[in-house]
């Protein structure tokens, strides 16, 4: 998984508290406590908002919330007819690290659609999702059908 | 990533902080693609330090730099709309800020190590 759970390192952000900390000059007993309570709230913030570390083809590195990746894939994976995303993972692969993403799947499929050629569609819609929205090709698109719905499930969405 | 020096009161030489991050605020804004910036790093500790603190602690968002000798540390978190590929942002960003960034200050710019973080793409 590529998800980070904190993106900087625990000793940067504890510079920038300590900066931060220097403006309010709390009483000393208080501040290591609150130096802490502060570095806890940020971690578990940092936490909830997972990235993704990808590269542009000119090589310049960035981020990218993991949420956004899954919902261009998601998106492409429900335009394909018959076939609903369930799980998305996005994991940067490629030299340089991250310049293109292997994606694995797993989706449902309507009752009667026939695998071979959903499937093919759906790595197509997402290959073209992740080129023209993300500008990051997939190297790997594997799928795994986990669940059939039948046909009146999917028009109540 | 570098480090910034955590007792750093005195402004290096050619380097004002704020007019460089007001500055490269303005460059990065302007990108095409670019709806926003989001909190990045001191804002979050700034809005931590005002849960714990019961104080207000909302201050303007701006892009984060901090310079160590000669080389310059970037951080950006960014909000964008749809109408771009994210690398061709991102691209952008990178050519902007090392132009405007070299604009800003004066004297040399050695390294410049650029963070950018996309928070959220939206229609």
């Amino acid at each position: 998984m590529s998800d980070e759970s904190v993106d900087a390192t625990d000793a940067h952000l504890r510079g920038i508290i300590d900066e931060y900390m220097g403006a309010f000059e709390p009483d000393p007993e208080e501040s290591v406590a609150l130096r802490e309570r502060i570095f806890q709230i940020v971690r578990e913030d940092a936490a909830l908002a997972p990235a993704t570390k990808l590269t542009t083809e000119h090589g310049n590195p960035f981020r990218i919330s993991t949420a956004e990746v899954r919902g261009i894939v998601r998106r492409a994976v429900d335009a394909v007819p018959g076939i609903r995303a369930r799980s998305v993972t996005a994991t940067p692969t490629g030299d340089p690290e991250g310049s293109a993403v292997d994606i694995t799947l797993t989706v449902a499929m309507r009752a009667g659609t026939v695998f071979v050629p959903a499937a093919e569609e759906v790595r197509g819609s997402v290959a073209d999702a992740l080129t023209a929205e993300l500008g990051i090709p997939a190297m790997r698109i594997d799928i795994t059908v986990e669940d059939v719905f039948a046909a009146e499930e999917a028009a109540d969405g | 990533m570098a480090e910034k020096p955590m007792a750093e009161n005195e402004a290096p030489r050619g380097f004002d902080e704020a007019e460089v991050s007001a500055r490269l605020t303005d460059s990065v804004t302007g990108v095409e693609g670019v709806t926003g910036l989001a909190p990045g790093l001191r804002d979050m500790i700034a809005s931590a330090a005002a849960r714990v603190m019961r104080r207000s602690g909302s201050e303007p968002l701006r892009v984060e730099v901090w310079r160590t000798d000669e080389d310059f540390s970037i951080r950006v978190d960014a909000h964008l709309d749809d109408s771009r590929a994210v690398t061709e942002v991102v691209d952008e960003l990178f050519a902007v800020i090392a132009v405007d960034l070299r604009a800003a200050v004066d004297g040399p710019v050695g390294g410049i190590d650029i963070d950018v973080r996309i928070v959220s793409r939206s229609s």
